[in-house]
C-alpha cells in the first residue's frame, strides 16, 4: 500500500514535473512526517509546478500566497471584518486555512509577516485579537525561496529555517531531463491532468501510521552520535538541535513507511540526513575563509561518511 | 660420527616445520572464518571485519546498502539480488526484531566474505 502509494504519487506529479522524482518523494515522506518543506531554487526549476501538482495527487486543498515586501500579516492569516448586518465583528479566514500552502518566494516578505506564518508551521493555529482558530489537518507549507537573490530580501533567521522539517535544493536538471523538459512543454501543460491518488481521510489515517514505524535502539545511539559530532566539529559554529534529530528521525519513520517496512535502518537516516540538517546547521566562517569547505550539507555529509552506523 | 645431525639436517627440519605450521594455519583460519558465521548476523560481522582489512579506504560511515553498490561498483561478482534479500532478512531482524528464517542467507554472506579475503568457503 505505501509503496503503491509512493509509486502513484511519482506517477501523476511526473505526468507535469520531469525529473524530480527525488523532490516528491522527499515532499511526500514531509507530509507524512507532519513537517513544512522549503524548495529552494534559481527561478524557473518547476518549484511551484511541483508543489501545485503534489497537492492536487494528494487530493488536498492548495492555496498559493505570493509574498511582496508590502505584505501585512493579515493578508496571509485573515483578520476581524465589521458586519454591517450584525452590527458585530466577524472572523474573515486567510489563505493560510487550507491544507497546502504554496509560500511563494517567501524571503520576500517582511519579517511580521515571515514570524506570523513560521507560527502557524509550528502551533497549527491561528491566533488574532485573543481569538484561535485551528488549521485544518494536514497543515503543510511548502515555502520557496531564490537564495541567489540578495536584493529586496529579508533572509529568514536560523531559527525560523529550523521550523521548517527539510529544505530542498532544486537544481538544474541535466541535458537529457532538460531535453524532456522542453519536448513536453512544447503543448500546453496544465495540473488539471493530475489524479488524486487518495482521500484527505485516507491520507490522516496513513499520517498516524507513520508513527507506528519502530525506531531501535541502535538507531537512537547512531542518530545521537551524529548530533555529538555535528557539535564537535570544528567547521561548524552551530550544530544540530535536538529538535534537528527528532525531525531527522520523523523524516526516516516517513521513508521506511513508504518502503513498506515498519523499522527504520541507517539508510532511511541518510537518505534524508543533509535535507533536514543541512540548512540548521552554521559554518564557522574561519573555515569558509581559509577554503576547502563550500556548504553546510558538504560537513553533514562528511559527518556521516565517518559516524559508523548499526551493521 | 653416527649419532650426530648435521646442521643442514637441522635446518631441513626446522623449513619443514615452518611450512607444516604455516599449512596448519591456513587451515585453522579458514575454519575459524567458516565457523564464525554460523548465523547471518555472525557473517555480517564476518563481512564488516573482511571490508574494513581489504578496503581501509572505504568510508567508515558506510552502510549495508552503500558497501554492496560499492563493492558491485568495484566488480566482485556474486548474485547481487540474494544477497541483497538477505541484507533485507538481516534489517528486519537487526532495527524491526522480526526473528530470522534459515534460508542459508549466512552462507551467502559468509561465501562474500571468504571472497574479499581471497578465499574460498569451507
Amino acid at each position: 500500500m505505501e509503496i503503491e502509494l509512493k509509486r502513484k504519487v511519482l506517477a501523476q506529479v511526473g505526468k507535469v514535473v520531469i525529473g524530480r522524482e527525488r523532490e516528491t518523494g522527499l515532499l511526500l515522506a514531509s507530509l507524512l512526517a507532519k513537517g513544512h518543506v522549503l524548495l529552494e531554487g534559481a527561478p524557473g526549476v518547476s518549484k511551484t509546478i511541483l508543489a501545485k501538482a503534489f497537492a492536487k495527487c494528494m487530493g488536498l486543498e492548495f492555496k498559493r500566497i505570493q509574498f511582496t515586501p508590502d505584505m501585512l500579516p493579515m493578508d496571509m492569516l485573515g483578520g476581524f471584518v465589521f458586519n454591517m448586518k450584525d452590527r458585530e465583528f466577524d472572523f474573515r479566514r486567510g489563505p493560510v486555512f487550507t491544507n497546502i500552502l504554496l509560500a511563494d518566494e517567501i524571503n520576500r516578505a517582511p519579517p511580521k509577516v515571515q514570524s506570523a506564518l513560521l507560527e502557524s508551521m509550528q502551533e497549527s493555529q491561528v491566533t488574532i485579537e485573543g481569538h484561535t482558530e485551528l488549521l485544518p489537518t494536514p497543515f503543510m507549507v511548502i515555502a520557496t525561496q531564490n537564495p541567489k537573490e540578495f536584493q529586496g530580501v529579508y533572509p529568514l533567521p536560523e531559527n525560523q529555517l529550523d521550523r521548517f522539517l527539510m529544505r530542498i535544493e532544486m537544481t538544474y536538471p541535466n541535458q537529457a531531463t532538460e531535453a524532456d523538459v522542453i519536448r513536453r512543454n512544447l503543448s500546453e501543460l496544465s495540473t488539471e491532468v493530475i489524479e488524486e491518488v487518495l482521500s484527505a481521510d485516507e491520507l490522516r489515517t496513513l499520517i498516524s501510521q507513520v508513527q507506528g514505524v519502530s525506531v531501535s535502539k541502535e538507531i537512537i545511539d547512531y542518530l545521537t552520535t551524529v548530533a555529538m559530532e555535528s557539535r564537535r566539529e570544528s567547521k561548524l559554529s552551530l550544530g544540530a538541535s535536538p529538535r534537528a534529530m527528532v525531525h531527522l528521525t520523523h523524516c526516516a519513520m516517513a521513508v521506511a513507511f513508504l518502503d513498506g517496512r515498519e523499522y527504520v535502518t541507517p539508510d532511511d537516516v541518510k537518505e534524508v540526513a543533509v535535507n533536514v540538517l543541512g540548512h540548521r546547521v552554521q559554518l564557522e566562517e574561519s573555515s569558509v575563509l581559509l577554503g576547502g569547505v563550500t556548504s553546510p550539507d558538504q560537513i553533514i555529509q562528511d559527518i556521516f561518511s565517518r559516524v559508523k552506523p548499526p551493521r | 660420527m653416527s649419532g650426530e645431525v648435521s646442521a643442514e639436517t637441522l635446518l631441513g627440519l626446522l623449513d619443514a616445520l615452518l611450512v607444516a605450521a604455516a599449512l596448519v594455519g591456513v587451515v585453522i583460519g579458514r575454519r575459524i572464518g567458516a565457523s564464525a558465521a554460523r548465523d547471518l548476523p555472525s557473517a555480517f560481522a564476518l563481512l564488516d571485519t573482511s571490508i574494513q582489512k581489504h578496503y581501509p579506504s572505504f568510508a567508515p560511515g558506510y552502510t549495508w546498502s552503500e558497501a554492496f553498490e560499492w563493492l558491485r561498483g568495484r566488480g566482485v561478482q556474486a548474485d547481487w539480488s540474494k544477497l541483497q534479500r538477505c541484507l533485507s532478512e538481516y534489517e528486519a531482524y537487526r532495527y524491526g526484531a522480526i526473528p530470522l528464517s534459515d534460508r542459508g542467507c549466512h552462507r551467502d554472506i559468509a561465501v562474500l566474505a571468504m571472497k574479499l579475503e581471497g578465499r574460498r568457503w569451507r
